[in-house]
């Protein structure tokens, strides 16, 4: 073995009998496991299994209750996320971590400001210029550097979090659930990218439920599961199907529950025609049918997300119309969206779906608050709380109860929050944008499931998604949008290809 | 889509909006000109309007230190009073030196004691706001009672000292100000740390900054320019007396709305320039109701009262997170 090949493989980060306990939550339990330079180390397990939490740990994010942690063979000891970027370890979390009054530039080197001071007084234009250039080195497509993070798409965000991570040029890059945010074309990107630091010899620790981007992508997979390690084993000649066995326990077979829809016979159930939004959709015109998934897909500017929030009366557009075919009435507001029975699951579960700070219950209860009410207008507390508990057994929501506040629950708890409380609502009209963002095998399998139900019930989805899979697993049509427009429809009868389907995509 | 991004077009539009805005002050201006029978429009006027909003600018760029990190402090105008007095009594013995250094000083030192009480005691900074309001106030109080039975009066500059508060001094001030206080909020880790602290903490402690500090660091701006605007204002009234009731808390509502102005119009124009806009708009609102013969002490404080409203129904009408 060359000298350059042994340090490529060596061990750079080791960490030791790591626990980790929130509450009376063991999040991690005596995890060892050791990484090499080099490598595109993949964790995977069920929501709440420990991953992000044992990340943390490293990225300084989190201190650990026991265990002990060395890079490059000395101790390491990170006691904040800078700590850490001092001793060349960066992440991107899960939840979105940039801050919404800053610029850009401004997040990308907050904390790190130093280096563009003289005498106290930063030179703006030459931190802009090293934004611009930190873009173009790592070959991602450069979002506006000069506006406030607040106005960029949950995918620019990420994408900024990505570049802010990479500028300390870090030996370990930590990315929780990244491509869960990224379409098509930037995930393109980012592997691409991952390949090129693998070749730098830095070790990337990747955290995904994608099971097929963690085999395609990564050298070895470690497997957690309640906090503990289940295996660490090699990408090569590993399978999803052993994988799943390993982070659920069981067996889980690959099935998107799909029922063919008799599209021929079934009615529409919304006619949308001509939608444009500024800049962002042009006379957008479809419909959709009871009983029928139609699936919405695209690249990260196709403007699939935003007529997400158009069809529900989130975002006004600038013309067409949205009508309501079982009656003929305008959907022109939320208010008359949400009257009509249509339901709306964000992409951005944190900042769109939920309230984080509030409870389960609260959450559950509040786009049914009519339902509770009594003859006098009150509130029966007891009819809210059996509802929130009905929704937390069914959608089996892992919590210690309604009263734990929802930014303690795992992301895929979080979504099923997200889920039940819009689908225990009568519904005519189902939008999901994103459904099984950074959500498990398990979760991702019952979601699949639920849609396949609410389906059955002659209720029309809309399912927005980044994932071609879940697209042609779940869909009875295919919408592919590109620069805001509708590129083609295809209908599963033709046979779903992704080839021909990236093909219109790009 | 390309260029046709969105945000791309708003980045764009910027300058646009810049000049519309402008130009609808404009036209504004015109018609309380047309509306006072051609009085309001008049160089002496005009003069008079920005003279009365220097002090109110001084005292706002001082307040987005610490409104932005989230220290709502209640007790500024129980400051505003010592320190102007402060300013009196230095700048009757070192001049104009004293004077400016006065006011400074009892700024920094009061808001460098309301930090600590407020981050120490983790009270909600509107709440120990108010206390320490009345102890300022207070010791206003005994001042006032201990000059009077010496046989005098609290601090009088009489004729002295009187430049700094008039035009076309104080306007000048506005410039050295202006630069000041945009260097500190957009040039240095003192502003970027505050406005981080102010938008989201959780985020801000994961990029190794000490919230705790930046705040503290962020009052202490706050009093320096609260510091200058006292000594500016007792260059103007020559004597303050000290005031009791808490009355002090309704000095704030004025720089309020011009933070609230400034906040709204984010988007379009930096904050620091946002608030030179405020003041003066203020300033000059008041000053046509004036004209139009609005009583002040119960119209005028009505018209800011709805003013304040208005302006923060703008604002949260507009993008999200823009008032705290």
């Amino acid at each position: 073995m060359t000298k350059a090949k042994a340090a490529k493989n060596s061990v750079v980060l080791r960490v030791e009998d790591l626990s980790k306990s929130f509450g009376p939550t063991r999040a991690v339990v005596d995890v060892s496991l050791d990484f090499r330079a080099g490598e595109i180390h993949g964790l995977i397990g069920e929501n709440g299994s420990g991953k992000s939490t044992l990340m943390s740990m490293v990225a300084g994010i989190h201190t650990r209750d026991k265990g002990r942690m060395f890079k490059d063979n000395q101790a390491y000891d990170p006691v904040s996320p800078a700590h850490a970027n001092e001793q060349g370890v960066s992440m991107v979390v899960q939840e979105l971590g940039l801050i919404d009054d800053l610029t850009v530039t401004e997040n990308i080197f907050l904390g790190k400001t130093d280096r563009f001071s003289s005498r106290g007084v930063m030179n703006l234009g030459k931190m802009r210029a090293a934004a611009e250039k930190a873009f173009a080195d790592w070959g991602i497509a450069q979002v506006p550097l000069d506006v406030f993070a607040k106005s960029l798409t949950v995918e620019e965000k990420k994408l900024v979090e990505l570049v802010r991570a990479l500028s300390s040029n870090p030996d370990v890059l930590i990315l929780d659930e990244i491509t869960a945010a990224f379409s098509h074309n930037n995930r393109t990107v980012l592997y691409e990218l991952l390949a090129k630091l693998k070749a730098q010899g830095k070790l990337i620790l990747f955290v995904s439920h994608n099971l097929s981007e963690i085999l395609s992508l990564c050298d070895r997979i470690t497997v957690l599961k309640d906090g503990e390690k289940v295996t660490t084993l090699d990408a090569e000649g590993a399978t999803e199907d052993e994988l799943k066995r390993l982070m659920v326990g069981r067996e889980v077979k690959e099935t998107y529950f799909y029922t063919p829809a008799k599209l021929d016979k079934a009615e529409p159930v919304l006619k949308v025609d001509g939608i444009t939004l500024d800049g962002v959709l042009r006379n957008v015109s479809f419909e959709l049918r009871r009983g029928e998934v139609l699936g919405l897909g695209g690249l990260s500017d196709s403007g699939i997300h935003e007529l997400g929030k158009v069809l529900f009366g989130l975002t006004k557009p600038d013309q067409g119309q949205i009508i309501f075919a079982e009656t003929g009435e305008r959907i022109d507001s939320l208010r008359k969206a949400i009257d009509t029975g249509i339901a709306y699951v964000p992409k951005d579960r944190d900042t769109e779906a939920l309230m984080v700070r509030a409870t389960i219950e609260d959450n559950l209860v509040l786009p049914s608050t009519d339902s509770f009410v009594g003859r006098l207008g009150f509130m029966s507390p007891r009819k809210r709380k059996a509802f929130a508990q009905e929704q937390l057994r069914v959608f089996e929501i892992k919590a210690s109860g309604i009263r734990q506040a929802v930014n303690q629950l795992s992301g895929g708890n979080r979504q099923k929050v997200s889920l039940a409380s819009w689908l225990s609502r009568p519904n005519k009209i189902l939008i999901l944008d994103s459904p099984t963002r950074g959500v498990d095998v398990g979760i991702t399998a019952n979601i699949y499931k639920l849609i396949a139900e609410v389906k059955g019930q002659g209720i029309g989805i809309i399912l927005i998604s980044d994932e071609l899979p879940e697209l042609i697993g779940c869909s009875d049509r295919i919408l592919i949008m590109k620069n805001g427009e509708v590129a083609k429809i295809f209908e599963r009868a033709e046979g779903f290809s992704e080839h021909r389907i990236v093909q219109v995509m790009i | 889509m390309g260029d046709a991004n969105p945000m791309f077009q708003r980045f764009g539009k910027r300058r646009t909006q810049q000049i519309l805005v402008l130009a609808g002050l404009l036209l504004v201006f015109v018609i309380i000109h047309l509306a006072t029978g051609s009085r309001f429009l008049t160089r002496r006027n005009l003069g008079i309007i920005v003279s009365h909003a220097v002090i109110p600018t001084f005292i706002t760029w001082g307040l987005i230190f610490s409104f932005t990190s989230g220290m709502i402090d209640l007790s500024i105008g129980a400051i505003v009073v010592l320190a102007s007095n402060l300013a009196g009594i230095l700048g009757l013995k070192f001049g104009y030196a004293g004077l400016i250094v006065g006011g400074l000083a009892a700024g920094v030192a009061l808001q460098a004691l309301n930090g600590f009480v407020f981050l120490k005691t983790k009270i909600p900074p509107w709440v120990a706001g108010l206390g320490m309001a009345m102890i300022y106030e207070s010791i206003g109080a005994f001042y006032s009672n201990m000059a009077v039975r010496s046989g005098g009066m609290v601090v009088s500059l009489g004729s002295q000292l009187r430049s700094l508060g008039q035009l076309p001094y104080n306007v000048l001030m506005l410039v050295p100000g202006l630069i000041a206080v945009y260097i500190l909020f957009c040039r240095t880790s003192i502003g970027l740390n505050v406005r981080a602290v102010g938008s989201d903490i959780r985020v801000t402690k994961e990029m190794g900054i000490d919230p705790n500090r930046a705040k503290f660091l962020g009052m202490l701006v706050c009093g320096l320019f609260i510091g200058l605007g006292s000594a500016i204002n007792q260059s103007y009234v020559g004597q303050l007396l000290p005031r009791t009731g808490l009355t002090t808390v309704s000095t704030i509502f004025q720089p309020l709305t011009a933070v609230l102005i400034a906040s709204s119009m984010a988007a379009i124009f930096n904050v620091v320039v946002g608030v030179v806009i405020g003041t003066i708009s203020l300033s000059a609102l008041f000053n046509a109701l004036t004209l139009l013969g609005v009583p002040s002490g119960t119209w005028q404080e009505v018209v800011l009262g709805m003013l304040v409203i208005a302006v923060t129904i703008v604002s949260m009408r507009g993008e999200e997170g823009v008032v705290k």
